[in-house]
């Protein structure tokens, strides 16, 4: 294909605001997908897609299209997903395009992941199509958003493109403004091959698929190539073009997107962010590639019953093959036994993998309250990550301890802007600077602790804004803190899964509220149960939990008996799901309490 | 085969406000209709069995057997006299208020009346919403001895709303001097759905702290034991040769078969029950003969759960083979060591401590199973 009828755009928007609608529309106009083929976002494949209503994983596809003038065009698209969780995936794919269709929900306005993918897609240079969607809906706010979009963009009325992606209104404009706006790639076809892989897939039966895009050169069929990062030799056993299911082609040349198939058995060797070239002619330097991804929070899965070990090390295994930004390695709890400490990219990423977890491998688990990865550096000079609080080393060993932070934004209505100054302040946040994007929306930026955001703070962003507030943020560094490690202990012993690191100044607080929620969760027993919480030798906050003076059953004769026995089983059972810390019985909740503590 | 034979009787004068039994207040109108109809069951019943059964016990329970006219319950009893056992024990629970009903039901072939008195001070009848007086109960019990029964037993409640170890001391006391022949001692317990629950839940109960229940429970040990009576079971005490034999049948895991609404029977290792309300079991039974609602058939282990369950209850304990079951034995040890469980001679049975947490230790005994 003639380069010049060639375009690579990405769909990104703010969580909701309609890309995944929007692609249904372009494929259905340019009759990519028959009537037959065609359901509401079709692209969101994955069954947890399609429940939850968001994308999860970008998605790229090919659209071949009869302008109205009768030339044809090759549309790649790539549509991404709006939670922050998976903001990485967006940045990749930008990547492969030139150009961005910035999609703004009419009614909601300009969002805080809106402001944070225009700056992302003009780090990568993209050419942005504003485009303001929804304006069926009855709130449609067309006006306010047009402001918006000139003070973001200083765009004018007449460049952005008003459309409905549910009512397929304005979808012609906006293909013509993508053909006539959207530069063509450029690149030498017959320069030495460069290819980018900007996402990768694992196929049970194929091995890895990597999605390429080829900036130079020609990636033919049957060549042999090599991977730059690990200087490794294939050959490009099947290469193609993406429709819903992959069409093989001959070859993809500059410009292109497509996959590609080679033999590659794991997805760490196809790293997304990698360049192909050629064995025979290799280009002399890669493409520039990405940042890794990184996971952000961490928590300890165990199976609820110590057989499931094993299971769940394929399961993860298995969710890694597809996932590389799920990391595992196994740890023990003295709580909890044999499990695996998993980094994720955030809680809803976490949220997934439990869920997979559960639906596809039917594996019950314990997941112990998510933390972040803190750097400490000790008195002996040497530096370590710490991803469990259960290991933290003794206090008198430390050095300092850093914290990840955050380059966080929050966009509000300005009414609500002091509500928002106190929740950060509360969260240890350090104002930054606060920006106007129309005279009644502010953009405040903090640098916020992301220890301090992993729970619950995005709800209560919500609940006192009255549900306007949104929020993104981006890891910016690790800053040394006043931390120390809370501990957990019931009746003297550590309980080492509910072990935490906390600020100092929040440290009374957070032990108190620990003890308090626990002692409501575990059940009383024979004998006394006490949780401390303690730093170091210091116990600075104490619970009981009173034990059974009287458990007796009053009756039991002929018409008891069924009743008896059936409540009998039903404890027993329960006590199969409790976990033993010495001779304390403690449910598994009571491992989630953190999760639910009001402070 | 030998059986015992259950006849639920489920009319009351009123509702107790604890109450989540069968029964049914102020339809005592229909108490024809359902005699009939127990009879027609029983017959349906009688004929399924390949030789006649053999009833050792036959016990009429609530309800309040005693609300209906005797001369009803006799319907039933004649209705398979061939099949009770000359020496068998013959039960009826009783209001203290029906005791004009005594001399009859005496006469009709009752040799054992169960008095629901609960308490001798008027202060935990009115508690308990009961609406008989203390006096009332202790004139229905000198009607009983007068009548000509020489086996009675006395049910008790202890921890009725505001009641203190003191006043409970006192109803026991009472109960004592009139020397029945069987005692049943229960703590009040809150089922759910009841009138008391609800109060609960809404705080407006006040029931005694589970120190003063524990407390109320081991004072009736002791004072029974030391009047004479034997503790046989979690909530019960009988002069020598008194033990229910119709209860001890359940306990010692017999076969029984239960007639009426809601009546369980046990045959064959197989468990079932009857519909619990009322007109369903008359229309079930005029139309087809039978009533049951469900039955089940017990699992190997289900039956062993129950007979660890019964057997624990039971003063005289289980047997140690049960307990050297290798999925038991571990907490049967550690049970041993919390001095919840004790082994005396071949048997092993709750301790003091261990009869307050008698659930608990049960529960935690079988965890593994
Ligand atoms: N009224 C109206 N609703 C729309 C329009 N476009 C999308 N929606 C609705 O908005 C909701 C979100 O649409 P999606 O297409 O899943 O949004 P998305 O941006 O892909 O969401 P994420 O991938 O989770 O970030 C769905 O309920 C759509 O039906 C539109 O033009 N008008
Ligand atoms: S008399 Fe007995 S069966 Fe009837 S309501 Fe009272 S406690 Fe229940
Ligand atoms: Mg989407």
């Amino acid at each position: 294909m003639n380069l010049q009828n060639i375009r690579n755009f990405s769909i990104i928007a703010h969580i909701d605001h309609g890309k995944s609608t929007l692609a249904d529309r372009l494929l259905e106009q340019t009759q990519t997908l028959s009537k037959f083929q065609m359901q509401d976002q079709v692209l969101d494949s994955m069954d947890l897609e399609r429940e939850r209503g968001i994308t999860i994983k970008s998605h790229a596809i090919r659209m071949d299209y009869t302008a109205p003038d009768g030339q044809i065009y090759e549309l790649n698209l790539i549509d991404t997903p709006g939670h922050v969780d998976f903001s990485y995936e967006v940045s990749r794919s930008l990547t492969a395009c030139e150009g961005a269709l910035l999609l703004v929900d009419a009614a909601q306005g300009v969002e805080a992941q809106t402001v944070s993918n225009v700056l992302l897609a003009m780090e990568h240079d993209l050419f942005i199509i504003p485009v303001i969607n929804k304006i069926d809906l009855p709130g449609a706010e067309v006006d306010r958003v047009v402001m918006q979009l000139h003070d973001l963009l200083g765009v004018e009325e007449e460049e952005i493109v008003k459309i409905s992606a549910k009512e397929g209104i304005g979808i012609d404009k906006l293909l013509t403004a993508i053909i006539d706006e959207i530069p063509p790639p450029e690149g030498n076809p017959d320069a030495p091959l460069k290819a980018l892989i900007f996402d990768s897939i694992f196929d049970q039966y194929r091995g890895v698929v990597a999605y390429v895009r080829v900036f130079d050169g020609v990636l033919k069929k049957n060549m042999p190539i090599r991977l730059f990062s690990t200087h490794q030799n294939y050959d490009a056993e099947e290469i193609g073009t993406l429709k819903l299911k992959r069409i093989k082609q001959q070859s993809l040349s500059a410009g292109e997107v497509g996959y590609l198939i080679a033999g590659i058995k794991d997805l760490e060797d196809a790293r997304v962010g990698d360049t192909v070239t050629g064995s025979a002619n290799p280009a002399p330097h890669p493409l520039p590639g990405y940042k890794e991804v990184k996971s952000m929070v961490f928590a300890g899965l165990y199976p609820v019953s110590s057989d499931d070990f094993e299971n769940l090390r394929s399961a993860l295994e298995k969710l890694h093959l597809n996932d590389a930004s799920l990391s595992y390695e196994p740890e023990t709890s003295t709580a909890l036994g044999f499990g695996f400490r998993c980094g994720f990219l955030g809680l809803l990423h976490m949220e997934i993998v439990q869920e997979r977890l559960d639906r596809e491998f039917d594996i019950d688990i314990i997941t112990t309250v998510p933390n972040v990865e803190y750097r400490v550096r000790l008195t002996s000079g040497e530096q370590i990550d710490v991803q469990n609080p259960a290991e933290m080393p003794p206090a008198g060993n430390i050095e300092d301890i850093a914290e990840p932070m955050l380059d966080a934004q929050i966009l509000v209505p300005s009414e609500y802007v002091g509500n928002i100054m106190r929740i950060a302040q509360d969260r240890r946040g350090h104002y930054r600077t606060t920006e106007y994007i129309d005279p009644t929306r502010a953009l405040l930026r903090y640098d916020l602790p992301l220890s301090e955001i992993v729970l619950d703070f995005y709800d209560r962003l919500k609940s006192v804004s009255r549900g306007y507030a949104s929020f993104d943020y981006e890891y910016k560094k690790h800053q040394a803190a006043d931390l120390v490690k809370l501990d957990l202990l019931i009746n003297g012993e550590p309980l080492d899964a509910l072990s935490a690191i906390v600020h100092r100044d929040k440290a009374y607080e957070w032990g108190r509220a620990l003890c308090q929620k626990l002692k409501l969760l575990i059940p009383r027993q024979l004998f006394e149960v006490v949780i401390q919480a303690a730093i170091g030798a210091k116990v600075i906050s104490r619970e009981t939990v009173r034990p059974f003076r009287k458990n007796v059953t009053a009756k039991c004769y002929g018409g008891d008996i069924t009743r008896k026995r059936k409540l009998l089983e039903r404890q027993k059972e329960g006590k199969k799901r409790m976990k033993q810390v010495g001779a304390v019985e403690i449910p598994q909740e009571a491992f989630l309490a953190v999760l639910q503590m009001e402070m | 085969m030998h059986l015992g034979l259950y006849i639920h009787i489920p009319f009351c004068h009123s509702r107790c406000p604890y109450c989540d039994f069968a029964f049914v207040v102020g339809k005592n109108h229909m108490a024809n209709r359902y005699t009939d109809a127990v009879i027609v069951e029983m017959q349906n019943r009688m004929q399924a069995f390949g030789t006649p059964p053999v009833f050792n016990t036959l016990y009429f329970g609530g309800g309040t057997p005693s609300a209906i006219p005797p001369g009803q319950l006799n319907q039933i009893t004649a209705s398979v006299k061939s099949a009770i056992a000359p020496d068998a024990e013959i039960t009826a629970e009783a209001n203290p208020n029906d005791h004009k009903h005594f001399e009859k039901l005496y006469e009709y072939g009752i040799n054992r009346l169960s008095l629901g008195v609960q308490a001798f001070t008027d202060r935990a009848l009115k508690a308990l919403g009961r609406f008989h007086t203390a006096s009332d109960a202790i004139v229905a019990f000198q009607a009983a001895r007068d009548v000509g029964f020489e086996n009675i037993s006395i049910d008790l409640i202890y921890g009725a709303p505001g009641q203190v170890p003191e006043e409970w001391a006192k109803s026991l006391q009472r109960a004592i001097e009139l020397c029945p022949e069987h005692i049943s001692v229960y703590g009040l317990t809150i089922e759910p759905q009841t009138n008391f629950a609800r109060r609960f839940q809404k705080g407006q109960l006040d029931v005694p702290p589970e120190t003063d229940q524990a407390e109320m429970y081991m004072y009736a040990i002791d004072r029974l034991e030391a009047a004479g009576y034997t503790h046989y079971e979690i909530s019960n005490f009988a002069r020598p040769g008194f033990a229910s034999r119709h209860n001890l049948n359940y306990w010692h895991d017999r076969p029984y078969l239960g007639i009426g609404l809601s009546a369980h029977s046990y045959l064959d290792n197989c468990r079932s029950w009857n519909v619990r309300d009322l007109t369903t079991y008359m229309q079930h039974i005029e139309a087809t003969g039978y009533a049951v609602e469900r039955e089940e058939k017990l699992t190997p282990t289900q039956h062993f759960l129950e007979r660890i369950m019964l057997g624990l209850r039971q003063r005289q304990g289980l047997q140690a083979e049960f307990l050297s079951h290798p999925k038991i034995h571990k907490q049967y040890i550690a049970m041993v060591n919390q001095h919840l469980l004790e082994q005396i001679d071949n048997r092993i049975r709750l301790t003091r401590r261990g009869l307050l947490l008698a659930d608990l230790v049960c529960t935690e005994l079988v965890r593994e199973l």
